[in-house]
């Protein structure tokens, strides 16, 4: 649990990012908050006392933007012991819609601007000898879904990036984590025709609690997400079998 | 027997470049494309078949709506099309740089965005029946090293399981082609133990006999592969210290 430490979350507007910045803000954090526009900030805002948190608008695929705004929080905190990092644009995509700038704009956004904060953060956090780095992917990552063209690549690259930094900065004392949302539905209603249930508190609250803990991966709702690691698991052929036959689609939670 | 018809993208070296000249030697028709057309035309020479020779910078959408006009203008349809273009780079995370991070992302994730953006309007008039693309066991999962080309190679086995699925109402057929080591001019970057390499050449036989097949995915069968396949279903928490322990990592 990260408990009176000085936060950076990009993509606070985001369903998860606002759960985990009120969360957050319970255990005496300082939290910096970005997002493209400040606006959409507001409501997240609005509930927090104003000497507990920074609002730095900012464009996670301008690598100068990160930049400029690592070096306002080291302007006014000083320091900075963790990200997390939230930033993602979404769009249900199947062939017949695919959208080429919208599958660079999801490459861009999703994955390339991690590699953004990783170059701007990590070198401070190798000075330090410490920190903590999260970011959230999705299971749609795991393995190719139908009507996702692109997000899930987006995550699936998102996910191998965590694994490399995870190797690569343990010597450093860096904590890598990442946080994989999302379930994957079929049209199909389940026995008693009720959907079934979304992200729960409780999951938010195992989420926030396992933040800075030596725990790679945070599942998000936990339950729904366990089939899907199963299924990654599957031989190919297999596994789009399954997919098909169950009709299954990817859902943001 | 009729007339079948390749595209190679990425053909004028490593993997591309050997699965051109054994298509040459089955007296395939081949189209080869990439960013160099001097040494397009030096392999094109060789060929008893000429082939169409046709330049194309993959990180350029205008290249491959060019190249892909003469492609139906001269072939009446494509039997298969494969996806062979990548640059390697060495560099980690703590030494990357965002340029040379840019540019791997284009040549192995983007350039297939623009592939598939370019033959997509003419599914329903010129008939394609395999797509494949050559993505990597070092995709499977993060390692240190090649930080920027993991992560991309990650992302392009990604798309492929999705335009497996995405496509079947198209009736192309979608592979990936994962390889372990293989000798070619990328590999000379990296000077590192490479266990099980084998010739480009014979990468090419291996890989042309799995395209022939039904297997979404194309590996060389060989001890690195299957190692690679068994840890990927590691969970994290006996994946991460084993990999320390394996690689001799702090």
């Amino acid at each position: 649990m990260l408990k009176n430490k000085k936060i950076w979350i990009i993509g606070a507007n985001s369903n998860l990012g606002k759960d985990l910045t009120l969360e957050l803000a319970k255990s005496n954090n300082l939290l910096a908050l970005s997002s493209r526009r400040v606006d959409a900030l507001k409501p997240i805002t609005e509930s927090l006392p104003k000497d507990n948190h920074l609002i730095l608008p900012l464009n996670v695929t301008s690598h100068s933007d990160v930049k400029a705004a690592f070096r306002e929080i080291m302007d006014h905190w000083g320091a900075l012991d963790a990200v997390i990092f939230g930033a993602e644009v979404y769009q249900a995509m199947s062939m017949d819609q695919f959208d080429l700038e919208f599958c660079l704009k999801t490459i861009d956004t999703n994955l390339l601007a991690a590699f953004h904060f990783v170059d701007t953060v990590v070198p401070y956090f190798i000075t330090r000898n410490k920190g903590s780095l999260c970011f959230i992917a999705s299971v749609a990552g795991y393995r190719g879904l139908p009507n996702s063209l692109s997000f899930g690549t987006s995550k699936a690259g998102l996910i191998s990036l965590c694994e490399c930094l995870r190797m690569e900065l343990y010597p450093y004392n860096i904590n890598v984590q990442m946080i994989n949302s999302g379930i994957v539905s079929t049209p199909l209603p389940d026995k008693n025709g009720a959907p079934s249930p979304l992200a729960l508190d409780k999951d938010l609250t195992s989420i926030v609690k396992d933040l800075g803990k030596n725990k790679f991966e945070l599942l998000y709702p936990k339950r729904q997400t366990i089939l899907l690691k199963l299924l990654k698991m599957l031989p190919y052929k297999l596994y789009f079998k399954f997919i098909r036959q169950r009709k299954m689609t990817f859902l943001r939670v | 027997m009729t007339q079948k018809n390749v595209w190679i993208i990425g053909a004028s070296s490593g993997i591309g470049e050997a699965l051109a000249r054994y298509y040459n030697s089955k007296n395939y028709q081949i189209a080869i494309s990439a960013r160099r057309k001097e040494k397009l035309q030096e392999i094109a020479s060789s060929f008893q078949k000429i082939p169409l020779v046709l330049p194309l910078d993959v990180q350029k959408r205008s290249d491959f709506i060019q190249a892909y006009r003469t492609i139906r203008s001269h072939l009446p349809h494509l039997d298969q099309i494969i996806y062979c273009a990548g640059l390697y780079t060495k560099e980690d995370a703590t030494s990357f740089k965002m340029s040379t991070t840019r540019k791997v992302f284009d040549i192995n994730l983007k350039g297939a965005f623009y592939l598939i953006d370019t033959i997509l309007p003419f599914l329903a008039t010129y008939k394609v029946h395999s797509l494949a693309m050559t993505g990597s066991i070092s995709g499977y999962r993060g390692l240190p090293k090649a930080f920027s080309y993991r992560v991309a190679k990650a992302s392009l086995i990604h798309f492929l399981e999705t335009l497996k699925i995405e496509l079947k109402p198209y009736q192309i057929k979608v592979q990936v082609i994962n390889p372990s080591y293989v000798d070619t001019e990328m590999a000379e970057h990296s000077k590192k133990y490479r266990p099980n390499a084998i010739s480009a050449n014979t990468a090419a036989v291996k890989i042309a006999q799995g395209l022939q097949g039904k297997s979404f995915e194309i590996t060389v069968r060989n001890p690195v592969t299957w190692l690679a396949k068994f840890l990927q279903i590691l969970p994290y928490s006996l994946y991460f210290p084993l990999m320390r322990l394996m690689l001799k990592l702090k």
